[in-house]
């Protein structure tokens, strides 16, 4: 996969997949729903979500950002790991998709992960 | 039981910025293991060679063949397994089952890295090319998935800090008298928790350094020659994105390798004397021994703290060093854990390097962060 596609999979980072028969949801690009196989899907955008876990990693590739604060985040069935605005989290906290960012240097513009409550 | 038997085994020191080539470091790892097995090279039919990042690096295409060729064997069978850090054990799988069916007489099994090939920001990109497109964009790393997990694990056990700290240095304390080590020097609880911060709470002396250096094993019918038994070896993936998981502390591709691995050798877990695990990460050797069942949920560390896990304690985990401080040049990191195992079963080592008694070893071998895992039961001859 070249990093092309990788970054331009065509989609918002705030987008999730719904099951159009049996209404699973997920987050990372497949063809098929993992659960029932059916190929016929459709995207949504994800809402609110609860920070499960998070880190601050100092050590991060030439493109990205030090320190990269990066959240595990559950939106109902849907976990995913994201960047995120704020520099010190909690556990627990309320987070959605906000902002405009280069989460890659020179890469599109897209949001990262914020407390509802926050300034961020 | 495979009827496979490791005739012999051949290991270069593992270091941070090899004077040899990656074709070279090989070349010498597979001499040393015929030599060990007094096999012929006439011998072999097929060449397996675990390896992950000579292309991404750009330094050779078509390992395998050149490999062959450096060694001076000819018209074996002989490919690349890529595997990323599972590669080894991968490789090794490949030739047990190659040995087990019949298919090959003779078997050479090589795992290679030299990743001082490209400076280290190059190296930590290509390996962070394994994450899911969608984990990619974000910038996420190898050590980002062991910060989330480490920080998640202290949390729920109410675990202090300074347990993933005694992981680092049980396994710096092994690899003093391991003469192959890359870091052959103790280090303190106290350096290990002010060392610099890499992935919070993960610091540096709680992740695994870059290293080239190769491994390699011959492996032949148990019915044509004297070795350490191959009781099984199995495998397991588990889900691409490390978010999709339904717990970030629970790694589900070691549970089902080990369990297919054990099911196999019709072995139990209090069966194991030594084991090697892959500590890429301090907490990674916890969630594993905990995947395993070796120990409860939430209980390694406590363990680990009370010395069960050193090498004269109750469970001895990776006494040679681990990838922690023997080092973790990524195809040849399932390789040097059956050459420890193989050492450690046939009594090979002096002193206090040697476990006692040990009968039984196990190995688990991970890509990823748990993207595919590989285990290996090996016993005594």
């Amino acid at each position: 996969m070249t990093r092309g596609t990788r970054d331009a999979d065509g989609l918002r980072v705030d987008e999730a997949f719904r099951c159009g028969d049996c209404e699973n949801e997920w987050y990372y690009t497949r063809n098929r729903c993992p659960d029932c196989q059916s190929a016929t899907f459709s995207t949504y955008r994800l809402r609110e979500g609860e920070l499960v876990a998070y880190t601050t990693v100092n050590v991060t590739p030439p493109d990205v950002r030090s320190a990269n604060v990066l959240g595990l985040a559950a939106f109902g069935d849907v976990r995913l790991i994201a960047q995120m605005s704020d520099d010190d989290p909690e556990v627990g906290d309320s987070v959605r998709f906000a902002g405009q960012y280069e989460l890659r240097e020179g890469g599109e513009k897209r949001a990262r992960l914020t407390g509802v409550d926050g300034d961020g | 039981m495979t009827g496979v038997t490791i005739s012999g085994v051949g290991i270069t020191p593992f270091e941070s910025d090899a004077e040899r080539s990656a074709l070279e470091l090989a070349t010498a790892a597979s001499e040393d293991a015929l030599d060990d097995a007094a096999c012929s090279l006439e011998a072999v039919d097929s060449v397996h060679v675990g390896n992950v990042l000579t292309e991404a690096l750009d330094v050779q295409g078509g390992l395998a063949n050149a490999f062959v060729s450096a060694v001076g064997l000819e018209g074996v069978r002989a490919d690349r397994i890529e595997n990323t850090s599972a590669s080894g054990a991968s490789a090794t799988h490949r030739g047990v089952e190659a040995v087990a069916s019949g298919a090959s007489d003779v078997a050479v099994v090589v795992g290679v890295e030299k990743m001082s090939d490209a400076d280290t920001s190059t190296v930590t990109d290509a390996i962070s090319k394994l994450t899911h497109g969608r984990e990619y964009v974000q910038g996420i790393t190898l050590p980002s998935f062991g910060g989330l997990a480490a920080g998640a694990y202290l949390d729920r056990y109410d675990a202090p800090r300074e347990a993933l700290a005694e992981v680092a240095v049980k396994n710096h304390e092994n690899a003093v008298d391991n003469d192959i080590a890359q870091f052959q020097k103790e280090v303190s609880v106290e350096d290990a928790l002010d060392s610099p911060v890499v992935a919070d709470p993960l610091r540096l002396y709680d992740c695994c350094p870059m290293t080239d250096g190769a491994a390699a094993v011959v492996l032949e019918r148990e019915s044509d020659a004297e070795g350490v038994h191959v009781r099984s070896i199995g495998s397991a993936t588990g889900t691409h994105a490390v978010a999709e998981r339904p717990d970030p502390i629970e790694i589900e591709s070691v549970s089902r390798a080990s369990e297919r691995t054990f099911a196999d050798a019709n072995l139990s877990r209090n069966d194991v004397d030594v084991a090697c695990i892959h500590d890429a990460f301090t907490v990674l050797e916890l969630l594993e021994l905990e995947e395993i069942g070796f120990f409860e949920r939430g209980t390694a560390w406590e363990a680990t703290m009370r010395g069960e896990t050193a090498r004269d304690g109750a469970f001895p985990v990776n006494p040679g060093g681990g990838l922690k401080a023997r080092g973790h040049p990524l195809g040849a990191t399932g390789l040097s854990q059956v050459v420890e195992l193989v050492w450690q079963l046939r009594g090979d080592l002096r002193g206090d390097r040697q476990v006692a008694g040990a009968e039984t070893g196990f190995a688990v071998n991970v890509a990823g962060f748990g993207n595919n895992s590989v285990c290996t039961l090996l016993e005594a001859p």
